[in-house]
């Protein structure tokens, strides 16, 4: 059997005696009236017409395709790659469900499995993502000067990310391949897609052939002690966050650096189980002193302090215990807080709020001390959630609850508003349907109904949906 | 959104050193040497694309040439990849193969090298058998010793019939000497081998990508395409 290309109809050779050079070749043409047939998924024996070849990778090759007047992504996979157990997994995948919540839809993922009888080869169809407006993270770093995500942006784009991961892994699945390559992001709004999920399989099952993306392999999988599983994608999601807040690999210090050629076996070394966080408190060995890493020692400097936290505690102990990794729930935590925590300095600059952080709030831009504005603190069970108050600020379903995520659209609990007989008073208005408890500093109580607003009193309290809610400044 | 300040993000860089080692004996001439010139032209873009978003790696080009000598191209000094323009490249007449490795070994000496690299690719393009069968293969042997030739993403490209080249010869230049000798028959073959082999390598040496297991090379180098190209009935076969 001739096997074909995957570029399509194969090429006529033209020995080199017999003509000039003439034009352009071109190695990817198009594919008039090339078929792929749903052979399982929502609608068995759906036709795609294959359009043109959108992008090529390891795996397969991606195409623009059209189901009516619907344009969709269709994957087709090289002869070589798309073995019977990959086939299996994506066609568990396609009978699954991954479009009931915000986490799961921002999934890229498969909706049918198809065969394309002309190329003799099978793919999976899924949702187009419009490649001019969600970047990964090369593209955003390429295009600096153009297109930047703001802190409050950067936020969200990691609170959104950590969620979805959370999500898939209560489902069951682990991901195995985070990486940069695998994550895009909408700078304008922080909004993510999450590519290339045909590898995600069921945790502790080890059929699926990718083990990950160096940069992104957790220290037991690089050593081959461990295959892909949720902790391992806890590495992997730890040192994609951190290099969406620095730029910069968490592992590339002065061991990374004293390394000549950046092969493989160096990978190996410094991924590996010699690895060392290069802001390890209690290890300096690995410390990005090089001229040439300006960058990440600057982004470390101006990171709110929840951040260095969890990511020393993802780097450090975290890093050879996956047991004590970083979870997901403690990220979207994280990055609710500094997402509603965000300000604006004078100087135009976009500060995030951190009530870890000791001592005044400095701008990382102008350097000036900044004001904070007064603060609700919610005491949620877990970690207490602060809420700056300025006027129109919205108290909203996930502040109480921060650990059930966010509601899409979120639910709207109170706002800040002014007290219109009095100028310069302010109050938290009641937007839901049940009323609250307003405890003075005298410990009288008063009701609350819906619609009438709690008076901004520094110490007193307002019980909220069984919540206890302070004002602070 | 634009006018506000940035964060002062910058990703440190690493160097990719690029190594043409281009045929042009006597035995090049006419087509061959034409679709030569032109898929290096067509593969510099194509390289570009492969990297551009990736701040992270600088891409430095150079070409170094052989037919009875071997001379610099384009170089000694590197070229930043954006600025690369690959000059038309005439035929002369032997295949000294081995002083194009001689030439390259030199440049990849610890001194000369960057501090801070990704492998460096060295892209062989051969029509023939080396004129001196002993000094090519002292050549790679020292080549092969030097920290970075011995990590460095090597592939050769034979251009021609089975009985014109000798792919043992070849093969053993590659980093990966399991793997099939890329083969150029025709014009349409050269031009995809040159642009898959030039980007797949720089690609490998550079960006991370997704693995599948243990890994037997230093950098994952991704199968070529495989192909099957018909020769038209009657035309010539060179
Ligand atoms: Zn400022």
């Amino acid at each position: 059997m001739v096997r074909l290309s995957t570029q399509g109809r194969p090429q006529k050779g033209v020995p080199f005696e017999a003509t000039e050079v003439a034009g352009k070749t071109r190695p990817h043409m198009s594919h008039p009236n090339v078929l792929a047939i749903a052979t399982s998924g929502s609608t068995p024996g759906r036709e795609y017409t294959i359009l043109r070849r959108l992008a090529g990778g390891g795996q397969g090759e991606v195409y623009l395709a059209r189901d009516g007047d619907r344009e969709v992504a269709l994957k087709v996979y090289h002869a070589h790659m798309g073995g019977a157990e990959q086939e299996a997994m994506v066609r568990a995948q396609v009978r699954e469900d991954m479009s009931r919540t915000p986490d799961q839809r921002r999934f890229v993922w498969p909706r049918d499995l198809v065969r394309v009888a002309a190329w003799n080869r099978w793919g999976y169809v899924m949702p187009l993502v419009d490649r001019g407006r969600f970047l990964d993270l090369g593209e955003l770093q390429a295009r600096r000067g153009k297109v930047v995500m703001s802190p409050r942006r950067n936020a969200e784009a990691g609170y959104q990310l950590s969620s979805s991961m959370r999500a898939l892994h209560l489902a069951g699945h682990c991901y195995r391949d985070i990486s940069r390559n695998n994550i895009l992001f909408d700078p304008a709004t922080g909004e993510i897609r999450i590519i290339d999920n045909d590898n995600v399989g069921v945790a502790g099952d080890t059929q699926s052939g990718v083990v990950g993306t160096p940069e992104y392999m957790a220290p037991e999988i690089i050593t081959g002690r461990a295959a892909p599983s949720s902790e391992t994608d806890l590495h992997a999601l730890a040192v994609l966050l951190f290099e969406m807040w620095t730029w910069h690999h968490p592992l590339h210090g002065d061991l990374e650096c004293r390394v000549h050629c950046w092969d493989l076996p160096a990978k190996q070394r410094i991924y590996g189980d010699q690895a060392v966080f290069i802001f390890d408190p209690r290890n300096d060995a690995n410390r990005p002193n090089d001229p040439d890493y300006r960058g990440v020692r600057a982004a470390w400097e101006i990171m709110p302090e929840t951040l260095r936290r969890l990511f020393t505690a993802a780097f450090t102990e975290g890093l050879h215990t996956p047991a004590r990794r970083v979870t997901e729930g403690q990220w979207q935590h994280a990055f609710l807080q500094l997402f509603d925590g965000a300000l604006r300095c004078p100087c135009g600059a976009e500060l995030l709020w951190d009530p870890a952080a000791a001592g005044p709030l400095r701008c990382w831009n102008c350097k000036k001390a900044v004001a904070v504005p007064p603060r609700l603190r919610i005491d949620t069970g877990a970690a207490p959630f602060h809420l700056p108050l300025v006027p129109d600020t919205q108290l909203l379903g996930h502040h109480l609850r921060p650990s059930h995520g966010r509601g899409e659209p979120p639910e709207l609990v109170g706002q800040v508003v002014p007290n219109p007989g009095v100028p310069g008073m302010w109050g938290l208005r009641n937007l839901s349907g049940t009323p609250w408890t307003f405890v003075g500093m005298d410990g009288a109580t008063r009701l609350v109904p819906p619609q009438r607003s709690a008076p901004l009193t520094l110490g007193a309290r307002v019980m909220i949906q069984n919540r206890t809610c302070t004002f602070e400044s | 959104m634009s006018s506000h300040p940035t964060m002062p993000f910058e990703v440190a860089r690493r160097q990719l050193h690029f190594l043409w080692l281009v045929d042009y004996s006597g035995s090049m001439q006419g087509a061959k040497i034409q679709a030569l010139n032109q898929a290096i032209r067509e593969a510099i873009p194509e390289i570009r694309a492969a990297v551009a978003n990736h701040p992270e790696v600088e891409v430095l080009m150079r070409a170094i040439r052989f037919s009875d000598i071997a001379e610099w191209h384009v170089g000694p000094d590197p070229v930043p990849l954006d600025q690369f323009t690959w000059p038309i490249l005439g035929t002369d007449n032997y295949t000294n193969t081995a002083m194009a490795l001689e030439l390259a070994a030199g440049e990849l000496d610890v001194a000369k090298m960057p501090r801070r690299g990704f492998p460096p690719v060295l892209l062989l393009i051969s029509d023939g058998e080396a004129s001196d069968a002993g000094r090519y293969r002292a050549a790679l042997q020292n080549l092969l010793t030097l920290p970075w030739g011995k990590r460095a993403v090597r592939i050769a490209i034979g251009i021609g019939q089975d009985h014109q080249i000798n792919e043992r010869e070849l093969r053993a230049f590659n980093s990966d000497v399991e793997r099939p000798l890329l083969r150029a028959h025709n014009v349409a073959e050269l031009v995809e081998q040159i642009k898959w082999a030039s980007t797949a390598a720089t690609v490998a040496s550079s960006a991370g990508k997704s693995a599948t297991g243990q890994a037997t090379q230093n950098v994952l180098l991704p199968q070529a395409p495989a192909h099957v190209m018909l020769i038209p009935n009657g035309g010539d076969v060179f």
